[in-house]
């Protein structure tokens, strides 16, 4: 049963086996895990509940209706866009369904770093293999290749530089191109219409339009959560709704669990590490029109620079980063052009002659979510140190795939108009450009606010999931991370909640409710 | 300390009446932080001015000012913390506007929802300037804008119009002894590129959230396609059925 929060009337509330905060990747993921080994489920979701045919796929809609804080939310020095949506399927509705399994070597560090023992491909892959099943994930079908996408892999080939095509969430695909904005046509397999309703048509509630502003909490025991059934439209509170359960998880999101948990709890593990794998935007003009929208936006994803490389004397020497190919509706992609002016109007009018690829940087130095003095969660998170040079690093590369392409020009789209025509012109991108505010950085991948570990002064939950000092309060969504993935990671945090969600049932032993 | 569990709830953030935020600044004498300010965002604008962190670890050499502004600005007059406190202090605390001295809103017929007069015509201004030749009318900018900032709330839409505030008496900055609404059009637009190529993330940023606002919503129209190429979603154009049928139970 789907319960709208924004059509309630009354205030609400019932016991449940488990309530789940959050209903994207680790949420829905675990959900319908347990729902299906006989549990009773309540999931509650601060966003609203939109279906194929309220997918207009306008990015003012999509901005509007299910991107956090209408799509509007920055850092506080408002250097860095963060991406993240808020409706029933969390960010998986308006994900580009790049689905990786975490490469072996990011697992080994976890183990490594965090004591995360039973992070390993032997243990995870069941799990992998079920939602790849689930999900239908399959490597991305040549028709789903624009010609961006072919031009990005072009020039990757000319230079020798490793790419593939990516694994991908949908099936069916009728490549419309706007992936990001909804699928209208219940071809990606988002949680929204995979474990979402596997849940509601199971015996399990989910509510929509539910913000969660209390934890209870009692000896030392999760026992429920308590908020608010708003308006969609005005954010106007209909009701409040109290859940009761044995187990309560957190699925909201990086910035959704950290929120609540700092509401509630005083823990100083709580987040201070918050991971987003910045993306710097590279646009570049072919000098004619190309088919930059059709297919799905990353069809194409450069490997080559994922890991760092060091000189001999053990300084960074490039890499420590992937590249997606990219593309963007005008609205966006005028907002990510820092130019002004005619300069601005003149590359617009070449809108329809942009490829583009984006960043994913495997940052070392994380940011953190905090709440302000007047309540307002928000974040802080500066590119830095070695981040930088990778991102100058990413640039140049991408700058120079482009030119092997066959790009006329190659736009870094920092405020100093910085245009590259020539292999020479590259030694031009320099740290200046990825200052804060110099172009447009974002981050989409929202990880690790509330990490699993082994150590309680460095992790708020131990490896089951589970927190430390809460018993009965589970964390499993890109919160529980305990960094960066280094690829698009909502396989991955949907991996891990599967593992919470079997290890959960299998300790709790609820078969039946 | 540590993982205790508090079990009191935190009152959910209040939302400020506009221009509140500002009021209380000086009140609590943070003048010091107000110039230490990071920056705005590129797009929107989710933080505060006033709660922004001064320093980035810059590991290569910052850009040479190239405009009039950005000498101005290495000269040290926002570098300065107690003149840069005082200006953008300042700027916050100016009143809104009144429909006299900026009639624009009323002119166009429009109540404002988030706006004051004064800072709609800072908007619309900056439009007609930042979009040159594209097939908008900037007061149709200035409304979305007004519009948006009601529906998104804080903190966002206090930045945006301290933004604006700050954007209309800086000028000095750029060797104007105007108001940016009384700037020429290329006079803004010049005025405007001292901000983004400033050393100062915060001027750099107020930049980018003001271009990042105007923009967006000029690019969202549909009047643009012509402009961009673009053909617009495929909804819009043929109507195809889903390629399933999801049955979510009951929805109520």
């Amino acid at each position: 049963m789907i319960i709208q929060g924004t059509n309630a009337s009354a205030d609400v509330r019932e016991r449940a086996d488990v309530v789940i905060v959050g209903t994207g990747s680790g949420g829905g993921t675990l959900g319908a895990y347990l729902a299906e080994h006989g549990w009773d489920v309540v999931m509650v979701e601060r966003g609203g509940f939109f279906r194929a045919e309220d997918f207009t796929q306008r990015e003012e809609d999509a901005m509007a209706d299910f991107n956090g804080r209408r799509g509007l939310d920055t850092t506080v020095d408002n250097a860095v866009f963060l991406n993240y949506a808020q409706a029933v399927g969390g960010s998986t509705v308006h994900y580009w369904g790049d689905s990786f399994r975490p490469p072996p070597d990011r697992l080994e560090r976890w183990r490594a770093e965090h004591g995360l023992d039973w992070m390993t491909p032997a243990e995870l892959d069941p799990h992998f293999e079920a939602i790849e099943a689930e999900l239908g994930i399959h490597v991305t079908p040549e028709t789903l290749l624009n010609e961006n996408n072919r031009l990005v892999r072009e020039g990757c080939e000319k230079l020798g530089i490793e790419g593939a095509k990516p694994p991908t969430a949908r099936v069916d695909c009728l490549g419309c191109g706007w992936t990001q904005f909804g699928c209208p046509y219940n071809a990606k397999t988002s949680q929204l219409i995979t474990t979402i309703p596997r849940v509601s048509t199971g015996g399990g509630r989910v509510y929509s339009d539910a913000r969660v502003d209390v934890l209870h909490i009692e000896d030392g025991r999760a026992t429920g959560v308590e908020g608010e059934l708003t308006a969609r439209d005005s954010g106007e509170v209909r009701a409040r709704f109290r859940i009761d359960a044995d187990v309560v998880v957190l699925a909201g999101g990086a910035l959704g669990t950290a929120e609540l948990l700092l509401r509630n709890i005083e823990d100083d593990t709580v987040g201070r590490r918050f991971f987003i794998n910045p993306h710097y935007f590279v646009w570049a003009d072919f000098g004619r029109r190309i088919d930059n929208v059709s297919g799905i936006p990353c069809a194409y994803v450069v490997h080559e620079y994922r890991q760092v490389r060091k000189d001999e004397r053990g300084r960074y020497a490039g890499g420590g980063y992937i590249m997606l190919s990219n593309h963007q509706s005008p609205g966006i992609t005028a907002a990510m052009l820092s130019s002004v002016g005619a300069d601005h109007t003149d590359r617009m009018k070449r809108w329809h002659q942009l490829g583009s690829v984006m960043s994913v940087i495997d940052e070392e130095h994380p940011g953190r979510v905090f709440l302000g003095k007047d309540g307002i969660r928000r974040t802080e998170y500066n590119v830095k140190g070695v981040d930088q040079l990778k991102a100058v690093d990413y640039l140049k590369q991408a700058s120079r795939i482009f030119l092997a392409a066959g790009a006329e020009e190659v736009w870094v789209p920092d405020v100093y108009g910085t245009i590259i025509r020539t292999e020479r012109d590259i030694d031009e991108i320099g740290v200046r450009s990825v200052q804060p505010n110099a172009q447009f950085c974002a981050g989409s991948h929202l990880m690790g606010t509330a990490p699993l570990g082994t150590n309680p002064a460095d992790s708020f939950a131990g490896p089951t999931g589970e927190a430390h000092r809460v018993r009965g309060l589970y964390v499993a969504d890109g919160a529980a991370l305990p960094g960066s993935v280094s690829v698009d990671p909502s396989l991955t945090i949907m991996g891990v909640a599967r593992w919470i969600a079997a290890g959960i049932h299998e300790r709790h032993g609820r078969v039946g409710g | 300390m540590a993982g205790r569990a508090r079990r009191v709830r935190v009152a959910p953030a209040a939302s400020a009446a506009p221009g509140a935020h500002c009021a209380k600044l000086f009140r609590s004498g943070n003048r010091a932080r107000v110039y230490h300010a990071g920056a705005l965002p590129a797009m929107g604008v989710g933080g505060t001015l006033f709660d922004m962190r001064p320093t980035v670890e810059t590991i290569g050499p910052d850009p040479a000012p190239t405009s009039a502004a950005g000498s101005l600005d290495r000269r040290g007059f926002l570098r300065n913390a107690t003149g840069g406190t005082v200006a953008i202090a300042v700027a916050s605390m100016l009143p809104a506007g009144c429909t006299a001295d900026y009639p624009q809103a009323a002119d166009d017929g429009i109540d404002l929802a988030s706006l004051s007069p004064k800072e709609y015509a800072v908007a619309r201004a900056a439009a007609e300037a930042l979009l040159a030749g594209v097939p908008v009318d900037p007061a149709a900018i200035a409304l979305a804008i007004d519009r948006e900032l009601a529906a998104v709330g804080e903190p966002i839409r206090s930045d945006l119009r301290n933004v604006l505030r700050l954007i209309e008496h800086l000028t000095i900055l750029g060797f104007h002894r105007s108001t940016f609404t009384e700037l020429r059009p290329e006079q803004r637009l010049r005025y405007l590129e001292g901000w983004a190529k400033s050393r100062l993330s915060l001027r750099r940023a107020a930049f980018q959230a003001l271009r990042g606002f105007v923009q967006y919503f000029a690019y969202i129209r549909p009047q643009t396609r012509d402009l961009t190429g673009f053909t617009g979603p495929l909804p819009e154009a043929v109507s195809l059925p889903v390629v399933r049928v999801v049955d979510y139970g009951e929805v109520v």
